[in-house]
């Protein structure tokens, strides 16, 4: 409910006009975290399009995602740093892992993935973030280590 | 009415017609897989039809499913140059194809296999390695199917479900993950789809195909 509400009031402020269409869903995604399926719906809805068409645009870019962020969002740095010690091959890994590509949530929601800029802490790196965690000096031999203690973690608490 | 040259040949053409049609008509075989006569601009871009135009003394490479006719104008259909863009343009397309010719409901009406014929080459592309992605075929609907692995995102579908006011089908993803697909992955039966058909028919590979080649259509 509250989230529609959000919803309503972002594009109350805008003209239904294509050139809109960028502005409104970034700033739906800033406040609700992600472009669910009702949402594309909405949108398309206000700016008279069809829904594939808002599809089209929210999947050719990086910066949107359409799942919510899962309850472990794990964000790999690409700072320059880290990049330059692997921290593609990192993300990769991760992939790899949880079988979801970047800006994916695992079907079970317990992991999403996601990459950054720099953490300030790039003297460890490369690095990677979860639950406001650093793990530093990340190998891809250590990223399953790391999944198979948060699953661990999980099923505890 | 204007008339232009095609490899040295005259023929007339249309006002304001894109040299790709005029071509055709007057027996010029101009290779393409994408453009529709309905349509402006086309939806994809194989790149098959690129021809060289005179401009000026100077010779330009254009696609002449978008080129307008000009009066006079002098294009170059068949040079070595123009061969050879073709031929990678194919191998491109022909790189995430999943070739299955002898298990494809199109393989006696398809289109590439024509174009591979016209440009004598394989379907299999000798030079780029074959990439298939793991897509999966979507038989929802009861009257037609659609296997994404045999898209070659020519876009005919996509420009024919929004002339019919239903935009159902579009483009999703980019660069290698391009997809020709519905809303939010929506099975086909539940996209909205009234079954037209119309994609289908304007579907030049196995990617859109009827379920049942005749017999009980209405099962
Ligand atoms: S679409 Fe054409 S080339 Fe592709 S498998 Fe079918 S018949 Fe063969
Ligand atoms: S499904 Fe067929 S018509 Fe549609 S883009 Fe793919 S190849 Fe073209
Ligand atoms: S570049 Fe990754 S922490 Fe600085
Ligand atoms: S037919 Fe001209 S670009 Fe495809």
């Amino acid at each position: 409910m509250e989230e529609s509400k959000q919803i309503e009031e972002i594009l109350r402020r805008f003209h239904p006009e294509r050139e809109n269409l960028l502005p409104v869903l970034q700033e739906i995604q800033e406040k609700v975290g992600y472009l669910s399926r009702e949402v594309m719906e909405s949108v398309a809805r206000f700016f008279h399009l069809p829904p594939s068409e808002i599809f089209s645009v929210v999947t050719f870019y990086n910066q949107f995602r359409r799942k919510p962020p899962g309850r472990n969002p794990i964000h790999v740095c690409l700072g320059t740093a880290c990049y330059l010690l692997g921290g593609n091959l990192i993300l990769d890994a991760f992939s790899r892992e949880l079988q979801i590509k970047k800006g994916d949530t695992t079907e079970d929601g317990n992991f999403g993935l996601e990459s950054t800029a720099c953490f300030g802490c790039c003297n460890v790196a490369p690095v990677v973030k979860i639950n406001s965690q650093i793990y530093p000096k990340m190998t891809p031999g250590t990223v399953e280590e790391v999944i198979i203690n948060l699953r661990d973690k999980n099923k505890k608490g | 009415m204007p008339s232009l040259i095609i490899d040295g040949k005259e023929i007339a053409a249309e006002p304001g017609e894109k040299i790709l049609w005029a071509a055709l008509r007057s027996g010029i075989h101009i290779p393409h897989l994408c453009a529709m006569e309905s349509a402006d601009l086309p939806f994809g871009g194989c790149r098959l039809c690129l021809v060289e135009v005179e401009v000026g003394g100077r010779r330009e490479m254009v696609t002449a499913c978008s080129e307008p006719v000009r009066e006079k104008m002098k294009v170059y259909a068949h040079t070595e140059k123009i061969e050879r863009m073709r031929r990678t343009a194919f191998e491109l397309i022909m790189s995430d194809h999943l070739i299955d010719c002898k298990n494809c409901p199109k393989r006696k009406d398809c289109e590439l296999i024509r174009t591979a014929s016209s440009l004598k080459m394989t379907l299999q592309p000798k030079n780029l390695r074959s990439l298939v992605r793991d897509l999966s075929i979507d038989d929802s609907h009861p009257l037609f199917a659609y296997d994404p692995r045999k898209c070659v995102k020519c876009g005919k579908c996509v420009l024919t479900c929004q002339g019919l006011g239903k935009s159902l089908l579009n483009f999703a993803y980019r660069g290698f993950e391009m997809v020709v697909t519905t809303f939010d992955h929506l099975p086909l039966a539940s996209s909205g789809c009234e079954s037209c058909l119309e994609c289908v028919k304007v579907c030049p590979t196995g990617a859109l195909y009827l379920k049942e080649t005749g017999g009980r259509r209405d099962g």
